[in-house]
């Protein structure tokens, strides 16, 4: 296990830009979100975490005007202790120190309390409200300025498979407290001072182990953030992603459906280079192969050349480049098609005798796209009628014996018919 | 448009001769009325009843979303109550209102005190509102001349929200003090106002002096929040000698806060009244301008004397003597009228204060002659038949304009309003932030819109 630790991010100082973005983002967030937060600004959240569990006093979001750290927080390990197993578990003792931190913030607080609590509070009904003679709001605005903020602590650490726990044990924070508002700021002063024990043993151990238990499950609540969209808008997505459904195709398939809707008896005709599943078996019964070879009783596994009179070879043709290309997208594994070797030399001599119009090269690879249920078993041996010439090399095609014909995509065309 | 509810409240009041405005709360009154008059945000249908003498109920219907209600119960002991309240077809329309309050100075309601012998008085009400089952409950109770005690509660058994509200009154002679104790936030409070007897100044140059001037304060402490909070006030009523306008000022300082208000009302004819108010922050130098103004419309005139403002003619000692005597030609009787009631003179006494009389007559006459101006200018605006009210007010800081229609339909009392928001930021503040607001950003937003109809027998 190794990890890195880059020092460059701190070395130019421009996280101090990044953290008061993101504190200015955070802070303004509704402030029930604000645990999300960064180490940093936990001092800062703490305090308006504390106003806002009594009432909403502050009239305008928390900016945070600047925020400077002068020097890089140094991180040191003291202690490290990796076991793989049974589970990964890190253990770790670390000492962390910031010096020289400034941080300054800027509100609008309502500072009339009984205008909140009496004139402007809707929960109470007009009828037991007591009616208070010029009794307005009073907005002022409050700065608040931490400086020469240095905090020492030391910290155990615990990073497991769901997530990362911390403890802070020693903690040493000395800060310079300046308020705009002098009457405030011993008050609020004393408040920060008390809460921030609280800060650092419960607070902040809690939200780093809910924030690394989110970082840990991401993509399981990825997951979940997906199903728990509107059923509706996954379905959408889905289809969407599917390339195979794009426009054209879903246009063609409405087509044909709408095609179909007729209570003609006779068929409608059909739409080319497509196939209607229920003319499938037409279809093949039609196609030249062994297993319709309706003269095979007589010379079996053998097709004669009439078979092919009454098809279209073309079209036929024509289908299985379609089908071929579009399969082509995904790259066809190759299936070795054993052949027999006593037939090889057979045809090998035919190929020598005759001009060989197949060659089964490195350069022109029988390309074969399986489906699950078709399955090349061989050429029949006993071919001494049929030859491998240019006349009929449909032949050569039909000796393919295909297993089962049912449920299937038609095989893509051999090279060859490139040729034609 | 007054709830039937704190119509028959403000009746007891009339009843038992309790001023409301002495009270602190109400120091204000009249620029509120004017400026922050509230407006209907739903559809409101509301039938009242008085089933006894004594007994008032109501039955609300509220449709907002989806229909609420709400029923209510009132008893009271006090008498002639049944006598102030009429029904909506015959009550007077600046009597179901809130408009400009008419201050009395003190001496005339000093007069009412020592002449009327007093029983204690109670007033119980009681609301629920249903799906809501929030429940209401109120008493009043007059001790005496001196004191009384409102007790208001409110429970609603689902939203926790079980608040009790003490108002302990206590008037002594020009003062009137309050201590409040509410149980939302253990908030305590103390009011107090002072009313400076009013009487002919050496530096008035108007012999009669129909003006008061009241000063008051407050001072409030949540206790659970240490919240506090006070308040200070100035009010000053007068009316103008020529032409018997009254006009109301007051002036408010905050001194917690720095804030100070000052407002201007007056009433420019009958049936007219304006005012402006002015708000300032010593500390954030924050100011508003706020305008306001009431157009009465009256329509065919009344001569039933029956139907005269019950209000002011039951109630009020100090006016039915005046409205007596306005019938009759200005003489100097008025004078041992009023005065004979506060000082039992004896025979003697009284041929020396005739002789008195006839030795100053010419400057009592014009006295008079200013007092029946005055006299006669609030009786017309207390007798007129009014059938509609326009209000309007509108806010510099909140760019907004405010539209009330308050009128007699029938035998309805009809308040239709609605709230015009020309700023953007402010309806962001008030939670209508839409993106369609968005789009079209200077055009007039009915950011509440509402109508309420009552009706009473």
């Amino acid at each position: 296990m190794s990890f890195i630790f880059s020092n460059d991010m701190f070395d130019d100082m421009e996280f101090n830009e990044k953290i008061k973005r993101k504190l200015n983002l955070s802070l303004n967030k509704s402030f029930k979100d604000d645990n999300k937060n960064n180490n940093n600004n936990i001092q800062d959240n703490n305090l308006t975490d504390v106003s806002s569990e009594e009432f909403d006093f502050l009239s305008s979001g928390i900016t945070v005007t600047d925020i400077k750290f002068n020097q890089v927080p140094s991180f040191k390990i003291l202690d490290l202790d990796i076991t793989t197993k049974p589970r990964s578990l890190i253990k770790g003792i670390c000492k962390i120190s910031i010096r020289d931190a400034l941080i300054e913030l800027s509100t609008i607080i309502e500072s009339n309390l009984l205008y909140l609590n009496v004139a402007k509070n809707e929960n109470l009904p007009d009828f037991i409200k007591p009616t208070l003679i010029e009794n307005n709001s009073f907005k002022i605005p409050i700065k608040l300025v931490f400086q020469d903020i240095k905090l020492d602590s030391i910290c155990n650490f615990f990073i497991q498979d769901h997530g990362v726990s911390i403890s802070f044990n020693d903690i040493s924070i000395d800060f310079q407290f300046n308020c705009s508002i002098k009457i405030l700021q011993k008050m609020i002063e004393k408040n920060l001072k008390n809460s921030i024990q609280s800060v650092f043993k419960d607070i902040l151990p809690s939200v780093i182990f809910n924030m690394s238990q989110n970082w840990f499950n991401k993509n399981h609540d990825q997951k979940l953030n997906h199903l728990k969209n509107t059923s509706k808008n996954a379905a959408r997505k889905i289809i969407l992603d599917d390339s195979d459904l794009n426009p054209l195709n879903l246009l063609k398939l409405s087509t044909i459906v709408i095609s179909r809707n007729s209570l003609s008896l006779t068929d409608k005709g059909s739409i080319k280079n497509c196939l209607e599943r229920s003319n499938l078996y037409r279809f093949i019964s039609q196609l030249p192969s062994l297993s319709n070879d309706t003269s095979s009783m007589e010379r079996t596994n053998m097709l004669p050349s009439k078979c092919l009179d009454n098809v279209n070879l073309t079209e036929i043709i024509n289908i299985q480049n379609k089908l071929y290309e579009r399969s082509e997208t995904t790259k066809p594994k190759r299936r070795r098609v054993r052949l027999n070797r006593k037939k090889k030399t057979t045809e090998s001599k035919h190929s020598e005798t005759t001009k060989p119009i197949i060659t089964m090269t490195q350069e022109h690879p029988m390309k074969i796209v399986p489906t699950r249920r078709i399955s090349f078993v061989g050429i029949n041996k006993d071919d001494n009628k049929t030859h491998y010439n240019n006349n009929n090399i449909q032949n050569f095609y039909n000796n393919w014996k295909w297993n089962s014909n049912y449920h299937f995509q038609l095989p893509p065309p051999p090279p060859y018919t490139t040729i034609i | 448009m007054l709830d039937y509810m704190d119509y028959i409240v403000r009746a007891f009041e009339k009843s038992t001769n309790w001023n409301r405005d002495s009270s602190y709360e109400n120091i204000t009154s009249t620029s509120r009325a004017l400026l922050e008059f509230h407006i209907p945000k739903t559809f409101k249908f509301q039938t009242s009843n008085r089933s006894t003498t004594n007994t008032f109920s109501t039955l609300e219907i509220d449709r907002n979303n989806k229909i609420n209600g709400s029923l209510t119960y009132l008893y009271t002991d006090a008498d002639n109550v049944e006598k102030i309240v009429k029904s909506s077809s015959q009550v007077l329309l600046q009597d179901a209102t809130e408009t400009y309050r008419h201050i009395q100075p003190f001496f005339s309601r000093q007069l009412d005190d020592i002449t009327h012998a007093f029983e204690p008085k109670s007033l119980y009400y009681g609301r629920i509102y249903y799906p809501k089952s929030t429940l209401e409950a109120m008493i009043i109770k007059r001790f005496n001349v001196n004191t009384q005690l409102v007790v208001k509660c409110i429970s609603n058994m689902y939203s926790d929200m079980n608040i009790m509200l003490l108002n302990w009154q206590r008037t002594k002679g020009q003062n009137l003090q309050e201590f409040v104790v509410s149980s939302n936030g253990l908030l305590c409070g103390y009011r107090v106002l002072h009313n400076f007897i009013s009487s002919p100044s050496k530096f008035n140059n108007s012999l009669y002096n129909n003006s008061s001037m009241s000063l008051g304060g407050e001072v409030w402490l949540g206790l659970s929040t240490l919240t506090p909070g006070c308040s200070t006030t100035l009010r000053y009523c007068t009316n103008s000698a020529n032409t018997g306008r009254p006009l109301t000022l007051t002036f408010s300082w905050n001194p917690l806060f720095g804030h100070i208000s000052s407002s201007y009302t007056a009433m420019t004819t009958s049936n007219s009244t304006i005012s402006a108010k002015y708000d300032f922050n010593l500390f954030s130098i924050d100011s508003n301008l706020s305008f306001g103004c009431e157009f009465w419309k009256s329509g065919s005139k009344i001569n039933d004397p029956d139907l005269e403002s019950s209000f002011e003619n039951v109630a009020t000692f100090e006016t039915t003597t005046s409205n007596t005597s306005d019938a009759g030609p200005v003489t100097t009787r008025h004078y041992s009228t009023v005065e004979n009631d506060v000082l039992s003179l004896s025979p003697h006494e009284e041929r020396l204060l005739n002789d008195l009389t006839d030795t100053f007559s010419e400057s009592l006459q014009k006295m008079d002659k200013e007092k029946s101006i005055i006299e006669r200018f609030k009786n017309k605006f207390r007798n007129e038949n009014f059938t509609q009210v326009w209000k309007f007010a509108t806010s510099l800081r909140d760019r907004n304009l405010k539209i009330l229609w308050e009128g007699k339909f029938r035998e309805f009392l009809i308040s239709a309003g609605t709230e015009l928001v020309f700023s953007r930021d402010v309806l962001i503040s008030k939670g209508f932030d839409d993106s369609n607001n968005a789009q079209n950003n200077n055009s007039k937003i009915p950011a509440k819109f509402g109508i309420k109809i009552q009706y009473s027998v």
